[in-house]
């Protein structure tokens, strides 16, 4: 649909007016409806709607009617096509570049974490539809009566075919005749060997089973713990991905005030108040000391304390907390060096310090 | 190339983007294709923030309301409906519903509100935008300039302040009804005189 043809729907209560209507059928020359003008309202405030203007009550039943009523549903894309184009007369502002980039980037990472929690979910359920298909096919028995007639393969396979032809068939063909005695002798012979064979074959064929039963029970095992642990470990990661590219996060960058050249960032959610800060390259607090945590809301100077912390043997510490702050509140964030235990109050040299964006 | 494909920060519309560009980028969007995303939002993120900055008068929300804008894109693409409009109006759409969301949710007082007004400006020509784009820019612009004053105003109230019929009815001491009236002519005038206008330049 072309921009122009959006607008060109048009719906008779356009024709609803009152005093100022036909002044401006005057003013406009182009007749709003080919329906005589009055003074009752329309039923459905479109014009309203389309702007935003309704009052929630009025925008629901609105939209209510156009769910079922295709002209009230034509007349107010009609009109949000109109919208549309007011949108071209608000001046050009310029997106702040980095903003922007990172709004793009986050915007991809969470669509591609929802696409492999999609993809997850699909291939589980094509996994258990795929059980639902086979599942009828087990007792399944042969359709024609002259299938029926004979034996229908082992349910437990399905419909999979024998893989080998039982070894205790043998075919018979009389080629000529024998004496009785070589024939029973004979008989005899075959009819051991037959035997032989049959215990042998079932022997071996119980046996392969078995293990076969066995190494099966434990793949199946192994394979079941490992798709748990692959569950688990996507759900942290989706939930990681979230923490640090949500709409609702501030990234925190917290330079050090030390002579190495030890690093943090801080990832805020603001709507779940809840933060995650990685160092990097952290010294070892002196004996008995440990690091605290900050943070310093807007319209105060008292710092909050929000936990301690140890780097590891590597430098690097990951601390994550929850602290109720208003949205767009935090000022400032500091990490200093305190006794064990922590202080109510910072006492320590300052090691890290970030501001609030 | 066009520069708008180097930086997606600073993007606005390619030139040769069209309707049915957007169309096929929604498509796949819906089919779960995040590079599409990416493309409409290099495309369409500029001129949804001009439009959302300008409601809200705060760059940091209008960012915001970009980003949720793009999100519910992303979710909801699949009950895009071509026939009822395009993606232009789409996303516009929901933009604007989201900033609106996000103004209600301020505390303004009369005071404010008076004191943001501001009357609509000329327009002036976009550099970055295309030729196609500045003459409907200009269209629009005079197409509004026609309006009776009082509807002029209560469209100018309603789209670009944000403001309810009942808050534009308080504001300018007038019954409610008059108000709802007076939208309602000024934009179906909008839309005839918008036909009008480029049936005759055609």
């Amino acid at each position: 649909m072309s921009d122009d043809n959006e607008l060109n729907d048009k719906h008779p209560q356009d024709a609803n007016a009152g005093d100022d209507a036909a002044n401006d059928r005057s003013v406009s020359g182009h007749p709003v409806s080919p329906t005589p003008l009055n003074d009752a309202e329309p039923a459905f405030d479109v014009a309203g709607a389309a702007l935003g203007a309704l009052t929630p009550q009025e925008e629901a039943d609105l939209y209510a009617a156009a769910s079922v009523d295709p002209a009230v549903s034509a007349d107010l894309a009609a009109m949000e096509a109109v919208v549309a184009e007011l949108a071209r007369l608000a001046p050009m502002q310029q997106m702040n570049r980095g903003r922007s980039a990172g709004i793009r980037s986050r915007l991809v990472a969470r669509a591609a974490a929802t696409n492999v929690g999609r993809r997850a979910t699909s291939s589980e359920a094509t996994a258990e539809s795929t059980q639902q298909v086979e599942r009828p096919a087990r007792p399944a028995r042969p359709a024609s009566s002259s299938a029926a007639r004979h034996h229908a393969p082992p349910p437990s396979h399905g419909n999979a075919q024998p893989r080998h032809t039982p070894l205790h068939v043998i075919p018979f063909e009389p080629r000529r005749r024998l004496p009785m005695g070589r024939i029973f002798g004979g008989l005899a012979l075959a009819a051991a060997v037959v035997i032989a064979a049959f215990g042998i074959y079932n022997w071996r064929n119980r046996s392969q089973t078995e293990s076969a039963r066995t190494a099966s029970a434990l793949h199946d095992s192994s394979l079941e713990v490992q798709v748990a642990q692959l569950r688990i470990s996507l759900a942290q990661k989706d939930s990681l991905i979230s923490a640090l590219t949500g709409m609702h996060t501030r990234v925190i960058d917290l330079m050090s005030y030390a002579d190495a050249s030890p690093m943090a960032r801080m990832f805020w959610d603001q709507k779940k108040q809840m933060f995650i800060m990685y160092a990097s390259n952290v010294k070892q607090p002196a004996r008995g000391k440990v690091y605290q945590v900050w943070l310093i809301a807007r319209g105060t100077t008292t710092p909050v304390s929000v936990g301690t912390f140890m780097p590891d043997s590597t430098g690097s510490a990951v601390v994550a907390s929850k602290h109720p702050m208003e949205p767009g509140s935090l000022r400032r964030v500091a990490v200093t060096e305190e006794p064990d235990g922590g202080m109510p109050t910072p006492t320590g040299p300052v090691m890290f310090a970030g501001v609030g964006k | 190339m066009n520069p708008s494909r180097q930086d997606p920060a600073y993007t606005t519309r390619p030139a040769i983007a069209t309707p049915s560009d957007d169309s096929s980028l929604v498509r796949r969007i819906a089919g779960g294709d995040e590079s599409a995303l990416a493309a409409l939002y290099d495309s369409w993120a500029q001129p949804v923030y001009s439009v959302v900055a300008h409601l809200l008068r705060d760059a940091d929300g209008a960012e915001d309301v970009v980003e949720e804008t793009f999100w519910q894109i992303w979710q909801r693409a699949s009950s895009y409906d071509a026939s009822r409009g395009t993606v232009r109006t789409w996303i516009l759409t929901i933009a604007r519903s989201r900033a609106l969301d996000r103004l209600r949710s301020r505390k303004r007082n009369r005071e404010d509100i008076a004191a943001d007004l501001s009357v609509l400006r000329d327009p002036a020509p976009d550099p970055s935008q295309d030729v196609e784009g500045n003459e409907r820019r200009q269209l629009v612009h005079a197409a509004l300039q026609e309006l009776p004053e009082d509807q002029r105003r209560a469209l100018d109230l309603a789209y670009f302040r944000g403001l309810s019929q009942s808050e534009i009815a308080e504001l300018l001491g007038e019954p409610l009804g008059t108000i709802k009236t007076r939208t309602r002519l000024g934009m179906q005038k909008l839309r005839d005189k918008l036909i009008g206008l480029r049936e005759s330049r055609a």
